[in-house]
């Protein structure tokens, strides 16, 4: 392969970052894309489940957005980071098939809340109370619901910033629009959800309640589940 | 502007808290990181250079194009019956010197694709169908399935108002005809997907390898201002789309579904991608 570059990966190895798996597939690397993306792809299956909503929608989505950046990939002209560029795709693939699907969204719940609600970050810890571990099936159920009530362009800022952890500024760069548009449709979003889910909030915002989803100014969110590297690094395969 | 009132922090907080908690962790389900494996094994099986749309930006460059080679994926869609097999789902297709089948069917058939793209959206019958500027008038030609002759590479379409009926019909290519066709597709940002679904029976410009072609080959209307790029095989039909000049690149039909790519002029970029029931 022809890259540019290569930096330590998880496994210690020098492996090729994106920018230089990019530039491969560009230059005819048949395999170089495979890699980028299988990099990728568990945090932009979790963007375009929570954008999307249901897990056939995500994988539809997920799949347009990866052909788009195959086929694009040589339009990209290095002002982002990679993976920053492929969650744009992607989120960007998910957005115009929920506006092409706009109708049908109204209130139903989510598809995937029987199929997941025991799974991710409410996945029930070795020793968990089976009630508690119900508990916040439930509550992250009526979280998903409220979620899906949301104009999409509020959904997708709160799923990458709130959810997913990234930086306004990240947000900003993925969805392509000002970091000013990110927070507002962050508040404005938040501001909608409250009244949905207030019967949670009576009990979460007190005064010793866990830290807030998202820092306002972009640190990761903290989870329950398992870690994740940072946007901006490759995550293992 | 906004009709949310103010949340209170600790209320902006535990929101937030609330949307932290219900991130999602678990990686790629098996089934789709396989589908999405198969879709980039058919991706670099029938696309020669990955950069494709870049290198088409050359004019001659001669972008070679796969021979013909159909990926087809795991099309499982959990609306049922007739609506699921019409259903958008994704194919990778690739084309080489293969030849296009074009609807050939009646308008009662025909409307199935935007039937489906309205299924899918939930939407049925209660969603407003697409404008007649979405490109109708091209779509609702009428072909007749029943005369056939056979079609050489860059035939083309019927002027408006032409029998379509009395066209050349192959059973490969479609309904023919010569020469470059009227612009009568109008497509919007919006309702891309309803209304490319809607071209049920499309008239374009046959191509059968990447030869770049300008707009006035597509088309015989002077709105139309397209550069030349390197199309791929498929039939080309000339729209505009958010009011700029572009391609539409029906490919080759697999199966039950048909890959349909809107094209930029100048680079023959894909711009979007959708993949609409093969009616017949």
């Amino acid at each position: 392969m022809s890259e540019t570059g290569t930096h330590p990966g998880p496994g210690g190895a020098g492996e090729p970052t994106d920018a230089a798996l990019l530039a491969a597939h560009v230059a005819g690397d048949p395999a170089a894309f495979g890699e980028l993306f299988r990099r990728h792809r568990d945090r932009l299956w979790a963007v375009a489940l929570r954008t999307m909503g249901d897990p056939d929608d995500a994988a539809d989505g997920l799949q347009d957005g990866m052909i788009a950046a195959y086929r694009r990939a040589g339009s990209f002209r290095g002002e982002a980071q990679v993976t920053t560029w492929l969650h744009r795709v992607v989120v960007n693939a998910c957005l115009d098939r929920l506006r092409a699907a706009q109708v049908r969204r109204a209130s139903a719940l989510p598809d995937d809340l029987e199929e997941y609600a025991g799974r991710g970050a409410l996945v029930t810890a070795a020793g968990e109370d089976p009630a508690e571990a119900g508990e916040r099936a439930e509550r992250r159920a009526q979280v998903l619901a409220a979620l899906r009530t949301l104009p999409e362009d509020q959904r997708a800022a709160l799923v990458l910033v709130d959810m997913e952890g990234y930086s306004v500024a990240e947000a900003a760069a993925i969805l392509d629009c000002a970091v000013g548009t990110v927070k507002s449709r962050c508040s404005r979003g938040r501001a909608r959800l409250a009244p949905l889910l207030a019967a949670l909030l009576v009990t979460d915002a007190t005064p010793d309640a866990a830290p807030a989803g998202n820092r306002p100014h972009g640190t990761d969110v903290p989870s329950s589940g398992p870690s994740r590297a940072p946007p901006a690094a490759p995550t293992a395969p | 502007m906004t009709d949310e009132p103010d949340l209170s922090p600790e209320h902006d907080a535990a929101v937030r808290r609330l949307l932290g908690e219900a991130r999602h962790t678990d990686p790629i389900p098996e089934a789709v990181a396989a589908r999405l494996d198969d879709v980039l094994r058919g991706l670099a099986e029938t696309e020669a250079t990955p950069a494709a749309p870049a290198a088409a930006q050359a004019p001659g460059a001669g972008t070679p194009v796969a021979q013909a080679q159909v990926v087809e994926l795991a099309v499982r869609r959990r609306r049922a019956g007739r609506l699921l097999l019409a259903a958008a789902a994704i194919v990778v297709v690739g084309v080489g010197g293969g030849r296009l089948l074009v609807d050939p069917t009646p308008q009662g058939d025909a409307t199935s694709a935007a039937v489906a793209e309205d299924a899918r959206a939930g939407a049925d019958a209660t969603v407003p169908q697409a404008a007649p500027e979405a490109g109708g008038a091209a779509a609702d030609s009428g072909a007749d399935p029943g005369a056939e002759s056979g079609v050489g590479t860059g035939s083309l379409v019927p002027p408006p108002g032409a029998d379509m009926s009395q066209l050349p019909y192959d059973s490969d290519v479609g309904r023919v005809g010569s020469g470059p066709v009227p612009l009568t597709v109008r497509l919007t940002e919006r309702r891309f997907a309803r209304q490319v679904a809607r071209l049920t029976a499309p008239v374009g410009v046959v191509s059968e390898d990447a030869t770049p072609l300008d707009g006035a080959a597509l088309s015989t209307d002077p709105e139309f201002v397209c550069d030349a790029a390197a199309w791929g095989p498929g039939l080309l039909v000339p729209v505009l789309y958010a009011d700029r000049p572009a391609v539409l690149a029906f490919r080759a039909p697999t199966g039950d579904t048909q890959v349909v790519d809107l094209l930029q002029c100048g680079t023959g970029e894909s711009l979007r991608s959708i993949v609409v029931a093969t009616v017949g």
